[in-house]
């Protein structure tokens, strides 16, 4: 990998109060550091290159505090203001540049729970380990048998006085689709407490514990793009410290709520940007006569209809920006369901129309590189990676039931 | 002008008026053959005004642009009302712009006082011949009234008014009943160029027609909803059955983004970037999602909605037509495309 030479630092954070400053920074930050080549060089190397690659990034997103800059102040923050992370990602976007993906747990749904719910102790040791250590987190929620409905989850944790007075609980159960597990340092875990409360929301708790705690064995799962990004994880009496429970006993669901809540702002933003960028730049290759396919009627006007579609996606984005601008917790909004919804949808019918307008092409088997994001050159790896958005954080089926109810008032 | 006028409350007005003169029943009504009923309507467009938002101030009209007046083609397309003012209001825009001293004077007050209403035959085989116009328009929409014709002939644009030797109105049958439709014959009518902007001309259209959409979409949408909540059928109201809930669903969302694209494509009218691509887009969008919903509504309404006396098939019709008009959906998206790409090389 050539890296450029930096003849001079930036500090895009000096640039705080002047906007169109702060862009320009970034710009010329990402121009100076982010090799042109960074895609070329991972692609190919599969999953440790990428690894690699995500830890030197994000290395460079703290030396410039880049990659925390949305967080408190009290927490090595910038308290970075919304419009100033929506003009990053847009640099970003614009050259194509990676997002620190890998860290995206450790980075927004960790910060999510601990601002909410952690003790100073626990914010001061993992928040720390994340900024200054680049400490890995996933998320342990999901079961084979709890997915959508997760609230079902059926790993047990047990509470038990050791010998010497100490509290500990005892964890045993099956926990799947953990992003990056593989090579995650720390795990977030829901699990049963109370097996008769009431209601089954009722009798979860929130655990944080590290991932090499005896009795933890993690698996990867192929996917059917041949990445394995999910892991599995068995637990087998692993004893975690009393100390490493999140909020109070049995208040694990509203605790993972504020989790989740994390997945539903800037994350999306940033991919309804970069795929407008995308339909952009394939209107800009039609201007230059670059497109053959332009000039087949079904094709041009099929690829408008997703232009029109990606436009309103976007309007749907802008909106939602403006409500957390003005209540970062945007209450009752139905906006981010909207989003979600809709972006998921445009992403699996845009990845549809280009699969078929490349033909036999895209039979072609690929070499691709991991986290090069939802629109690359691999149009097959793209078409398949999109069910994630369809299918994960609440399958679009669930959330259509909920928005019939919750927004439309249909009766249960 | 369009500082003094609030669009909040032009709709708020605009709705209020149109909830009592062209109701449900009313509108039924008029489907039935009572004429009153869009003559009321005609009377109250001069009364209140609606027919000058779009008529500039210094030919007595309020000079509201596209953002005001797409708030009352909104407003008029959720009530059904038959009414016609958008091809007139084009035709205004167009007088506006390229219109000579004397043709403003004569047509634009007559516009504002709804004395007057234009159409626009625009898929035809006109010919000029020493400044004389020849040729036939097949379905010129609302027509059957109108007292001007904004013409076009190849590259150019003609007025020719309708009371005149050669000039031939023949009305015809119409399914979608809130509008008339009639069959244009010009032999020799007198006829004077005007120099319209083509561009702005298909503008204004596709988002007269992308709001005349949202609005109807809106309104077939919320009755199917509340139909869906009162229907009970094996025990319960068939709104709790997922099937259906998700149609509805997928609606709401094709609604949401057709209303955020058409709000976008408003936005791009006054220094947007690309605002005849945003117009085209949006009014594709917007009819189809109308003609979708409106479709759906008649399945999930059931026996209901398959009778005269529901207002289903009042919206199905118009949104039937509402895609065919001034252009079908590829005609807009080679325009779209055009604008993208070609004018933007």
């Amino acid at each position: 990998m050539t890296v450029a030479a930096v003849d001079r630092s930036f500090a895009p954070l000096e640039k705080l109060g002047d906007l169109a400053a702060f862009r320009d920074e970034v710009h010329n930050w990402l121009k100076a550091t982010l090799p042109s080549d960074w895609l070329a060089t991972i692609t190919g190397g599969g999953e440790q290159a990428y690894v690699d690659f995500q830890r030197w990034w994000f290395r460079e997103l703290m030396k410039v505090g880049l990659a925390t800059a949305h967080w408190p102040k009290a927490w090595g923050g910038e308290e970075l203001p919304l419009e100033y992370q929506v003009v990053m990602n847009e640099e970003f976007g614009k050259v194509r540049a990676p997002r620190p993906l890998l860290y995206t747990v450790s980075l927004y749904h960790l910060p999510a729970t601990l601002f909410a719910h952690g003790t100073p102790e626990q914010r001061d040791r993992y928040l720390t380990g994340v900024r200054e250590r680049g400490e890995l987190w996933c998320q342990g929620f999901s079961e084979p048998g709890a997915g959508s409905d997760l609230a079902s989850l059926r790993t047990r944790a047990e509470r038990r006085v050791k010998p010497d007075g100490s509290i500990v609980y005892i964890a045993n159960g099956q926990k799947v689709w953990s992003s990056f597990g593989a090579h995650a340092d720390y795990y977030m875990l829901l699990a049963r407490t109370d097996p008769d409360a009431p209601k089954k929301q009722g009798g979860i708790s929130f655990f944080v514990l590290p991932m090499d705690t005896p009795g933890l064995i993690r698996r990867p799962i192929r996917q059917i793009n041949g990445d394995s990004e999910f892991c599995e994880v068995f637990l087998d009496d692993v004893e975690i410290p009393a100390e490493n429970l999140i909020g109070r006993e049995n208040d694990g669901w509203a605790i993972a709520q504020s989790t989740l809540s994390a997945e539903r702002g800037l994350i999306i933003v940033d991919q309804a940007q970069r795929m407008q960028f995308v339909l952009e730049g394939v209107l800009a290759d039609a201007r230059a006569g670059r497109l053959a396919w332009w000039r087949d009627d079904g094709l041009r006007r099929e690829f408008l209809r997703l232009y029109a579609q990606a436009m309103a996606v976007r309007s749907l984005v802008d909106r939602m920006i403006d409500e957390i601008v003005n209540d970062p917790h945007m209450g009752a909004s139905p906006t981010p369901t909207l989003v979600k919804l809709t972006y998921s949808e445009l992403l699996r019918r845009y990845t549809t129309f280009v699969l078929k307008r490349d033909g036999m092409a895209a039979q072609v088997a690929q070499a691709k590189a991991l986290g090069a994001g939802k629109l690359t050159s691999n149009h097959m790896d793209d078409y398949l990676s999109a069910y994630s958005w369809t299918i994960s954080g609440g399958s679009n089926e669930v959330l259509k039931n909920i928005l019939s109810e919750r927004i439309l008032g249909l009766p249960r | 002008m369009s500082e003094a006028i609030g669009f909040e409350d032009l709709r708020t007005g605009v709705r209020d008026v149109l909830e009592a003169e062209a109701s449900s029943e009313r509108v039924h009504r008029h489907y039935d053959g009572d004429v009153e009923v869009a003559a009321n309507l005609r009377r109250i467009a001069r009364e209140l005004g609606w027919a000058a938002l779009g008529v500039p101030e210094d030919h007595e009209g309020l000079g509201l642009g596209l953002p005001g007046l797409s708030v009352l083609y909104e407003e008029l397309g959720r009530s059904l009302a038959p009414v016609s003012l958008l091809p007139t209001m084009i035709v205004a825009e167009m007088l506006a712009g390229g219109g000579s001293d004397a043709q403003q004077a004569r047509w634009l007050p007559a516009f504002a006082s709804a004395d007057a209403t234009a159409a626009l035959a625009l898929d035809g085989d006109a010919r000029i011949d020493d400044h004389r116009v020849y040729g036939r328009f097949a379905f010129v929409v609302d027509g059957v009234d109108a007292d001007l014709f904004l013409v076009r002939a190849g590259e150019a644009f003609l007025l020719v008014p309708a009371d005149q030797q050669g000039v031939t109105i023949e009305s015809l049958p119409v399914v979608d009943r809130t509008r008339t439709l009639a069959e244009i014959t010009f032999s020799g009518a007198a006829c004077e160029i005007i120099a319209a902007d083509a561009d702005a001309l298909a503008t204004h259209a596709a988002l007269g027609i992308a709001a005349d959409s949202i609005g109807g979409a809106t309104a077939i949408l919320a009755k199917t909803i509340e139909y869906l909540k009162v229907r009970v059928q094996f025990g319960k109201p068939i709104g709790s059955f997922q099937a259906l809930k998700h149609r509805v669903a997928n609606h709401h969302l094709a609604l949401e983004l057709a209303r955020s694209l058409f709000v976008t494509a408003i936005g791009a009218q006054e220094n947007g970037a690309d605002p005849h691509a945003l117009a085209a887009l949006a009014r594709v969008t917007a009819a189809e999602t109308y003609a979708s919903i409106a479709d759906d509504a008649v399945q999930l309404h059931g026996g209901i909605g398959f009778t005269w006396e529901h207002d289903c098939h009042l919206y199905l019709k118009r949104a039937r037509m509402n895609e065919m008009l001034y252009g079908n959906a590829e005609v807009h998206l080679d325009r779209a495309a055009q604008q993208l790409v070609e004018q933007a090389a």
